[in-house]
């Protein structure tokens, strides 16, 4: 049982038992936390399985020149023509990151130390401050490296060495050795391990990294880890340090996992149609096929217990084992908050005048089932309200999409049967919004709604 | 897999009508378990909104959900026999077929779709699903490297794009992929352009709906039943 | 189990001891107020009708946990004024509502003191005291901390409600005079984040940032001129020469770096960003725990924190916004735990 599995490249890991591989060798994967298994395809092209409690995914951006006829930012400083200016362009097209910030701010310094008699322009859109850029930047002006800055449409390319730049109606041409900033994109390796794995991307290639969960290195899965150009362009700016966080915590935790949930989430193999509906819907990659009993299986340690496929699965084959029964009741106004954000925000509140409202907690506003709602909505005058999370700031990744949407169909169904569709209310909440929430449960108590 | 839509929760109540005071709605395990019109889930959501619905509008109706693994095989619909009997009308979320095979078997009773079949299609994504094949009794997909142009090419041309498809759409609708165009990219990644330029004549439409409804006997165990 | 001190119960203190407790840790918090917080519990959610990915979200979560775990020991009103010992075994004494005692056999000790903000340093602006309009950042704060997303038309509840707003960034960093030419790294997003709560409850206001530098705020918000002309937020790059509070507006000079000359402009809201600075009693922490003062006042360890057995945490090695205070101290958690 190996530590740690890198994909892509390795990283230096003192007493851990790690093993790198190549994007391409992962053949088959399976498994959770503490329990990795890997079917890897070594360079003789034999099949090897592996174990492992760790994965971290390590794998670079590539880098593309930004634009033909124009010089690399890493070329090197002997291929310049000592006779001519420097025009060093940062930010076209993209946005740079600020680690290329810093590497573009290195080499105008280098070039201008090199040829101090030839002027450097540095045309760019943003100054992106990290570490010491600042210090660079200060010192790449004192140095006499000339900063000009632009917007995309006031930059023209007229010849090879030759640009038209315009600034609050001043137009000058600059002549001399163009370099631009490369571009930063995934590494199309990326897509296929964000597949076989089963993690949770954002959608632009690179592993999710604008939840506030998952900083500064975590995926959606428990255990796999994501650093650098995995995680997108701007992980660069504090490798060092995320690098640093994730061999810690990994060497904190090496053994004992515990489940994150009281009760184990099962599924009933007579009920499961392998439809894979569950394995799409989670947000933790906590769901695989079961193959020798035919049906899907929830890894017990992965499960954040977010009950996204319980409310999803067509078959309804999952349910929590243990469950305790709601205790039935009569009262026809009911709020369901999910526990991470506004149940957080309605610990502070005085409950004083909300005592007569049924309020239950829920791990997730994507937990939310069709069938119950309706069950509740038929005693007449019945109101619903659900507050879930904002996006970005759910725990379930993309849990806060599907509670709104789920509840958005519900009101839907509520207009096309002439019913009063506010009767059902979804709102997004955050820990820290108690005043929102004391203001709005009082107001829709009283019956208003938005 | 057969792909299907459940009909709006207005157009069911409307063809329900008020002439009845039991209901049985009935679930398929199968196909459009996985396309999420017509499994368990559904049928328990959909019997809910309706108690929801009648309810609220103060008409006393009974409903009882069930689902089976298939209802194009009479095996299991004989195994809801009684359920089926006792209730006014059957609400049947399976694609066309269950629903005619129940009536098949229960001559005397109103048997009502719930969903609409949509095609034979592939899920791309988890609530997104794509026409893949129209069943027309005779597979070409050898012949254009394994993308269907009677099934993806709006205008089922057999040989070459029409001329009005743009970055890679169809004119009928920019969602839609140019099947040429596809078949085009698969021929240049195998290497086998050249096999596009042979002409195909047109086809075999007697093997598809033109000849009527078909069907399908398997001559082994055909002549088992004659016996 | 081993003994563990943590000095300060703001979010890195309650972070890390969040972590070691839930190995098994015994943990003693000494908290110099009356309850646990430091400066985080003033922040509000800055959500709009979108997440701005202020990160406060995390942060109850961790309270919650020091509250309720049993291996925490709170201690309020308490301050530490001596230390006595050697590594794996030190003392620490401290006073209490004027009594003197001492927590004895700590394994560890971790300082998670924080910072202060700039406005409780700064003297010199007497207009900030007296006109209403001009206002740190802090105090804006408060004004929309009771703001209700779902009523319509909040007020500020000025005299005269704004119909333009100026921020003024690097105030208290970013400068040789105050001994802070390092960026505070959490101004930016913070008034950004600030701006588009303005525009939020007020679609028409007129923005303008006045800036140095701006800083990619932490991992999550890309901050950059592109985003904040999106948001219809002006930027200018420069620090104001001089602030007027006039009867009808407040008036700001500054030099116009492209036009090369000066300008000035009117607003009725003025907001002073606030840098983080090193708190006074750093300098008293690296007497009693043998650590270095960087030239800003901030601490770094001389000695490597496995040998010292005293770790820190959080900002008071330097600015970091919340994201980043809390894995910093996951991490010095782990370091500890690593180490045993």
């Amino acid at each position: 049982m190996l530590d740690i599995i890198y994909i892509g490249d390795q990283i230096k890991s003192p007493k851990l038992n790690t093993l790198c591989i190549k994007p391409e060798a992962l053949i088959e994967f399976e498994g959770e936390i503490g329990n990795f298994k890997l079917q890897v395809k070594d360079d003789d092209k034999k099949l090897k399985d592996l174990k492992t409690k760790y994965i971290v995914i390590n794998i670079d951006a590539v880098r593309e020149n930004n634009l033909e006829d124009t010089l690399n930012l890493d070329l090197d400083l002997d291929q310049l023509d000592p006779n001519q200016d420097i025009i060093i362009i940062q930010d076209y097209e993209q946005i740079s990151p600020a680690v290329i910030n810093k590497e573009a701010l290195n080499k105008a310094i280098e070039i201008k130390n090199k040829l101090s008699e030839k002027e450097v322009y540095f045309l760019y859109r943003s100054m992106r401050f990290i570490d010491d850029n600042d210090s660079l930047f200060e010192e790449a002006r004192q140095k006499g490296i000339i900063f000009l800055q632009y917007e995309m449409g006031n930059l023209e390319f007229i010849d090879k060495d030759k640009v038209k730049y315009e600034r609050d109606g001043l137009t000058s041409e600059l002549q001399g050795q163009i370099l631009t900033t490369p571009l930063l994109k995934p590494d199309q390796r990326l897509k296929r391990i964000i597949r076989l794995l089963n993690i949770e991307s954002n959608g632009n290639e690179y592993i999710q990294s604008t939840n506030i969960y998952l900083q500064p290195s975590l995926t959606g899965k428990r255990g796999v880890y994501s650093l650098a150009g995995a995680r997108g362009p701007n992980a660069y700016s504090e490798y060092e340090f995320e690098k640093e966080f994730t061999l810690n915590e990994i060497k904190s935790n090496l053994d004992n996992f515990e489940p994150l949930t009281e009760n184990k989430r099962v599924v009933d193999d007579k009920k499961c149609i392998l439809c894979y509906t569950c394995y799409r819907v989670c947000p933790h990659g906590a769901v695989q096929e079961d193959k020798e009993n035919d049906a899907m299986k929830i890894n017990e340690l992965a499960c954040y217990g977010c009950d996204g496929c319980i409310s999803h699965c067509p078959a309804s084959a999952i349910s929590i084992q243990e469950k305790t029964e709601q205790k039935a009741s009569n009262n026809l106004l009911k709020v369901l908050m999910c526990e991470n954000s506004a149940d957080t925000a309605y610990k502070k509140i005085d409950k004083g005048s909300f005592k007569d409202l049924d309020i239950e907690k829920i791990p997730c506003a994507s937990s939310i089932k069709k069938e119950d709602i309706f069950k509740f909505l038929r005693k007449k005058d019945s109101r619903l309200l659900i507050l879930g999370c904002f996006e970005d700031s759910c725990k379930h990744i993309t849990g806060d999409g599907r509670g709104n949407r789920i509840t958005n169909e519900i009101r839907d169904t509520l207009k096309k049967l002439d019913l009063n569709h506010n009767r059902v209310i979804f709102e997004r909440l955050s820990p820290r919004m108690e005043e929102d929430l004391n203001g709005f449960l009082l107001k829709w108590k009283e019956g208003e709604s938005s | 897999m057969i792909v299907a839509k459940q009909k709006k929760v207005n157009e069911v109540i409307d063809m329900l009508g008020d002439d009845f005071n039991s209901l049985l709605i009935v679930g398929c395990g199968t196909c459009v378990t996985v396309s999420l019109a017509g499994g368990e889930r559904e049928v328990n959501s959909l019997a809910e909104i309706l108690r929801t619905y009648y309810a609220n509008n103060n008409r006393d109706v009974k409903i009882e959900t069930e689902t089976v693994k298939r209802q194009c095989d009479f095996e299991y619909i004989d195994q809801l026999e009684n359920l089926i009997k006792e209730n006014d009308i059957i609400l049947s979320l399976a694609c066309g077929i269950g629903v005619q095979h129940i009536v098949e078997r229960h001559q005397d009773k109103i048997v009502l779709p719930g969903l609409n079949t949509s095609f034979y299609g592939a899920t791309l994504k988890i609530g997104e699903w794509s026409e893949r094949c129209i069943g027309c009794g005779e597979c070409v997909l050898d012949q254009y490297f394994g993308i269907c142009p009677i099934a993806r090419c709006s205008k089922q041309l057999l040989n070459g794009p029409c001329g009005g498809s743009q970055n890679g759409s169809c004119e009928v609708d920019p969602d839609i992929d140019c099947a040429w165009e596809l078949i085009y990219d698969r021929a240049v990644k195998l290497d086998k352009l050249e096999d596009l330029i042979n002409y195909e004549p047109p086809k075999n439409w007697e093997v598809y709906r033109d000849g009527g409804p078909r069907t399908l006997i398997d001559q082994e165990y055909h002549e088992d039943r004659k016996e | 189990m081993k003994k563990i001190a943590i000095i300060g119960g703001g979010i890195a203190g309650s972070q890390t001891a969040a972590v070691l407790a839930d190995k098994g840790y015994d943990i003693t918090i000494v908290e110099k107020s009356d309850s646990i917080g430091g400066n985080i519990k003033d922040f509000g959610c800055k959500a709009t009708d979108l997440c701005l990915q202020d990160n406060l979200c995390l942060v109850d979560d961790v309270f919650n946990l020091v509250n309720d775990n049993e291996n925490i020991n709170l201690m309020f009103n308490t301050r530490v004024n001596d230390l006595s010992g050697k590594p794996g075994c030190y003392s620490l004494g401290i006073e209490r509502e004027g009594v003197f005692s001492s927590i004895d056999n700590l394994d560890y000790i971790v300082l998670a003191t924080g910072y202060t903000r700039w406005s409780d340093l700064e003297t010199g602006t007497p207009e900030v005291d007296q006109d209403e309009r001009i206002m740190w950042a802090s105090e804006l704060e408060e004004l929309i901390k009771f703001r209700k997303d779902h009523e319509q038309g909040f007020k500020l509840g000025l005299k005269q409600e704004p119909e333009s707003a100026v921020f003024i960034q690097c105030n208290g960093s970013r400068s040789i005079q105050e001994k802070a030419r390092y960026c505070s790294k959490i101004c930016c997003g913070y008034s950004y984040r600030m701006a588009r709560v303005l525009k939020h409850f007020y679609p028409e206001i007129e923005i303008t940032m006045f800036y140095m530098d701006l800083q990619e705020a932490g991992y999550l918000q890309e901050l950059n001129f592109q985003k904040l002309k999106e948001n219809g937020i002006d930027y200018i790059n420069c620090k104001p020469i001089k602030v007027y509070s006039k009867k009808d507006k407040v008036n700001i000079f500054y030099e116009d770096q492209n036009k090369g000359k000066k300008d000035s402009l009117k607003t009725d809201l003025l907001v002073l960003s606030e840098g983080v600075h090193p708190k006074e009693v750093n300098e008293d922490w690296s007497r009693l725990f043998n650590l270095q003062l960087d030239q800003y006042g901030f601490l770094y360890p001389i000695e490597a924190e496995e040998k010292t057995n005293i770790y820190l945490a959080g900002t008071i090695k330097g600015p970091k916004d919340i994201a980043f205070t809390i894995s910093d101290s996951k991490n010095v958690a782990y370091k500890i735990i690593n180490n045993d």
